[in-house]
Parts: structure tokens; C-alpha cells; sequence
């Protein structure tokens, strides 16, 4: 039976873990050749693994994104294995274990270095999204055919109270994300984000705890309960996909309603 | 039907504006994924032809020719899928006026200061606002039983972003849109989820009057950055992944399916 993105070449970042390895195993499940990227090998090779074993076809890349040659040598791997990008799915970065391994990045403003500030603005979650698009632009320009597909955050939409520069990085991929899909929209290359809510992954380790409260877990979220990396694929996978075919610029919201009130219900 | 089971197999999905555009892709489309789908709509012969086509594929369907207007549409329909399939899984509100409507009713589809009460009276109380009202208000009692359901409303990118005309049908769509969010916050709970999309320029009969203008290319670019309408389907698409459990995280969501239109500040 034909996959909803057969034939298609896929290249994934942070595809070891959470909603990137989510994304990485459905892709090729519908049919796409996937190409994987993150720091951690083992963890890669466990994802490829899982992709054979369900009959899929894939290569990774064990590199980091902060490094400056790693964007270009993903997608050059992309292309020498199997001649062309068709879809590619933005997604490394930090967590709130990031912040705590560098005190200050995940903090306040008034409590965040400038140093602070470029890591995380300067590192995967903002430039390393640049790097991997800038790679794959001119092989998608080139063939009038891709789909970039961002994943960035509700607090890209609405802000936080503390993560101020991860806030800002998410804000920034999402009108990143409609001036690509406005600019390349004429060329074939279609631009789209998602914006996952609270999803059970390491992103979200040190807070996954607080929906065990049930009090706390419906004042986080209407649908009381965090989402699962799966769910966070299943959109990703219709934005890659051909089904989305007239979405360009568009911020896909994947938050179980978080951000779709103004304030949580009392009781 | 298709090789597998579909993507809304065993599912029961009602659709109002069954009959042509995009909800008329969309009924067919969640047919041929695997749903029973009932259909209503105001023109029997149209609604038939969409239901041949669901049967033609190995689906299964049911059509109710009503017009939401008239008071107790919304609940027959309703009582028709639970009598005939047990229960509703999926409600996609569609049916809504378009560019013709305001040439049949002068002031309609105005600029205010040209829109009389009656003229506002007559969208917002009509199919576009109301008829989404009832048709929920309808659905909601038993999904809230089943503690399960998809409700997906096609509202409009001018339910976001302004038109310089139709500013009730601008004021009808916008309502939608955050009725949407309300609802969703509100039904979360029992795992009722309700979502959006909003079409830009779809070639349906609802923009028929303006469709001509997408046949010069500076005019077409200046409209729409990918250059184009869309297609019903490519919004039934759209429909199919938030009704579906698929979108199961999904909830208050707004999805913009405009080929850019509302992602830029002024035409490029």
C-alpha cells in the first residue's frame, strides 16, 4: 500500500529522541526514505533500527548542530544516498535540561548573560534551524518542490515566564516560517511550523511530573494531560506531506488547547 | 474504498454544506476514508450525485436535504446520523453564503456603513454564524454523553486578517474562529475537540464571481503568493487530519489553509 509520503526523501533533525525520532520513524513508515540527524549515535542507530525493522529505508548522520559544516553535510548525505531533499523537518533544540547544565539560558530576562542569550539564539534553537533551511533552499529552488516543515512551540505564539530566549527563538521561527511561505511560495517550497503544547518527551522532564497532580494538569491544560511525540508526528506528517499541498505560512497549534484561553477555569 | 482501513474507519461524521465546494469534497473524501457520513444541505439533486459518489468508492452515507435557516434543521440531521448509524463522531460545520449571496441580497456582503440591520440581521442570524450555533448545539449533547468527538468548523483567513467588503461575513468568521477556541478549552475535558480552518481563496461557487482574476498572473501573484485558488479537496484534506485521530492532541487550533495569503504584511 502506497505511505502518505511515499517516494519522498525526508531529512530530519534531532530525530534521536522525543518528537524528532517520533516524526523520523512515521516518515518513513508512509513511504519516505528518512535521513536522520542529532549528536547522540547510539540513540540514532536505535531510531534506524526501529525504522528497518518496520520495512522502512533510512541513513543517519551523528553530528551536532552547533558545529557550522553539520546542516551542509546532512543534506549533501540526503542527496549522494538518494538525490533529493523532498521534506525537511526542523526540530533540534534545547530543553529545560539545557538550563540546567548552563545556568542562565533558561531564565528571565534580567536573569539571562548576553552569553546566555547566544546560545540559545545562536545555537540549534534558532540558528540551527537557519543553517539546515539555508542547506536545503538551493536543492528545493533548484527542483521548484519542497516542504520545510518547523517544529516550534506554543510559546512561540505566547510567552512564558521564564525561557525569555528560547520564547524568543520560537517566536522567531514561526514569522520565519510566513516569510519563507510567502517567498518561496512561487517557487514550489512550501513553509509550515507546528506548535506542540506540553508533549511528553525530555524537553519537558523536569515539569512532566506536575500533570501527575490532578488538579495541576487541568489548570496546565484543557485536555488535562500532556501529548505524546506520536501525535506531534501525525501533524508534522500532513505538512510534509502532499494533503497540505495549499498550507504555506501556516502555525499548526498541536497544544491540546493551552494557549486557546485566556486564563485557566477556576474548579 | 482504499487498501486499508482508512483513516476515519468506523467512524460517523456529519457535514453540513454537503452538497457542493468544500464541503462536498469533504464529504466524500471522509467517505471514502472509512466514515459514514450524512450529509445535509439545501439541493436534493446535488446532495444525491455526492452520495452516488461516496457509494461508487464503497462507502457509506446518508443525505438530508434541509435548509439550516429553517428552525429544527440542525436537529434533524443530528437525530438522522444517531438513528441511523448510534452516534456522532465527527461534526464538520461548513455550509455557509458566499459572493452570490450578496448579489441575491443587496447590503449583505457590504463595507459596513452600506449594511443595514437587516442586511447584518441576515448573516450573522443566517447560515454563517447561527447555523454553526445550531448545528454544534445539536451535535453537543451527544458527543458530551460519548465523551468523545471532532467538531471542525471552516471558518475563513477572513476570520483572522479584514476584507475591504462582506464585513459581517468578516464578523461571522471571526466569531467562529474564537468560538472555536472557547469550545475547545470548554470540551477539552470530555475529550471533545474542536478546531478550525480557514480557506483562502478556494475555487468553489462561493468566490465563482471573483474566480476570473486569478486568470492574469500579476493579478493572481498580488492575491495569493503561491499564484492559485486552492482546491475543495486540498481543504478536505485539511478537514480529514482534524477530524481524524490523527489531530488527537489538536485542540483550539486555527489552521490557515490560504496558500500564504494572511502570512504577509502587504503583496510582494
Amino acid at each position: 500500500m502506497a505511505g502518505r509520503v511515499e517516494g519522498k526523501v525526508a531529512v530530519i533533525s534531532g530525530a534521536s529522541s522525543g518528537i524528532g525520532r517520533a516524526s523520523f520513524e512515521m516518515l518513513a513508515r508512509e513511504g519516505a526514505k528518512v535521513v536522520g540527524t542529532a549528536r547522540r549515535e547510539e540513540k540514532l542507530k536505535e531510531a534506524l533500527d526501529a525504522v528497518e525493522a518496520a520495512g522502512g529505508e533510512g541513513l543517519i548522520v551523528a553530528a551536532d548542530l552547533e558545529d557550522d559544516a553539520t546542516a551542509p553535510k546532512v543534506i549533501d548525505a540526503a542527496i549522494e544516498a538518494y538525490g533529493q531533499v523532498d521534506i525537511l523537518v526542523c526540530n533540534a533544540g534545547v530543553g529545560w535540561q539545557y538550563g540546567e547544565e548552563h545556568p542562565g539560558t533558561m531564565a528571565a530576562v534580567h536573569e539571562a548573560s548576553l552569553e546566555n542569550w547566544r546560545d540559545i539564539v545562536g545555537g540549534v534553537d534558532l540558528e540551527g534551524y537557519f543553517t539546515m533551511i539555508h542547506a536545503a533552499l538551493p536543492h528545493m529552488l533548484e527542483r521548484e518542490k519542497g516542504s520545510i516543515v518547523s517544529v516550534a512551540s506554543m510559546a512561540g505564539l505566547t510567552g512564558l515566564y521564564d525561557a525569555h530566549a528560547y520564547t524568543a527563538t520560537k517566536g522567531a521561527l514561526i514569522n520565519l516560517t510566513r516569510s519563507m511561505g510567502i517567498t518561496y511560495a512561487k517557487h514550489g517550497v512550501r513553509a509550515n511550523c507546528v506548535c506542540p503544547g506540553f508533549i511528553d518527551t525530555p524537553l519537558i522532564e523536569p515539569a512532566i511530573d506536575l500533570f501527575k497532580d490532578d488538579a495541576t494538569r487541568w489548570a496546565m491544560v484543557p485536555m488535562g494531560r500532556a501529548g505524546t511525540p506520536e501525535e506531534m508526528a501525525y501533524a508534522v506528517t500532513y505538512l510534509a506531506s502532499d494533503e497540505s499541498s495549499y498550507c504555506t505560512g501556516t502555525a499548526l497549534l498541536a497544544d491540546g488547547g493551552c494557549i486557546s484561553r485566556s486564563f485557566p477555569a477556576a474548579g | 474504498m482504499s487498501d486499508r482501513d482508512g483513516r476515519v474507519a468506523g467512524k460517523v461524521a456529519v457535514v453540513s454544506g454537503a452538497s457542493s465546494g468544500i464541503g462536498r469534497a469533504t464529504f466524500e473524501l471522509l467517505g471514502r476514508e472509512g466514515a459514514k457520513v450524512v450529509g445535509t444541505a439545501r439541493r436534493e439533486e446535488l446532495l444525491k450525485e455526492a452520495l452516488e459518489e461516496v457509494e461508487r468508492h464503497g462507502g457509506e452515507g446518508t443525505v438530508i436535504t434541509a435548509d439550516l435557516e429553517d428552525s429544527g434543521t440542525a436537529e434533524r440531521v443530528v437525530q438522522a446520523a444517531l438513528d441511523a448509524y448510534g452516534r456522532i463522531d465527527i461534526l464538520v460545520c461548513n455550509a455557509g453564503v458566499g459572493w452570490k449571496y450578496g448579489e441575491e441580497h443587496p447590503g449583505t456582503m457590504a463595507a459596513l456603513h452600506e449594511v443595514s440591520l437587516e442586511n447584518w440581521q441576515d448573516v450573522i442570524g443566517g447560515v454563517d454564524l447561527q447555523g454553526y450555533f445550531e448545528m454544534m448545539r445539536a451535535a453537543l449533547p451527544s458527543m458530551i454523553e460519548a465523551e468523545s468527538g471532532s467538531i471542525v468548523n471552516i471558518a475563513s483567513m477572513a476570520g483572522v486578517t479584514g476584507l475591504y467588503d462582506a464585513h459581517p461575513y468578516t464578523a461571522a468568521k471571526g466569531a467562529i474562529v474564537n468560538l472555536g477556541r472557547s469550545m475547545a478549552i470548554t470540551y477539552g475535558k470530555q475529550n471533545i475537540r474542536t478546531n478550525t480552518v480557514c480557506p483562502g481563496f478556494i475555487d468553489t461557487a462561493m468566490i465563482a464571481p471573483v474566480i476570473g482574476a486569478f486568470d492574469d498572473p500579476d493579478t493572481a501573484a498580488a492575491l495569493v503568493p503561491m499564484k492559485r485558488p486552492g482546491k475543495p479537496e486540498e481543504i478536505a484534506a485539511a478537514v480529514l487530519f482534524l477530524a481524524s485521530d490523527d489531530a488527537s492532541y489538536v485542540n483550539g487550533s486555527v489552521l490557515l489553509v490560504d496558500g500564504g495569503c494572511t502570512s504577509r504584511s502587504f503583496a510582494g
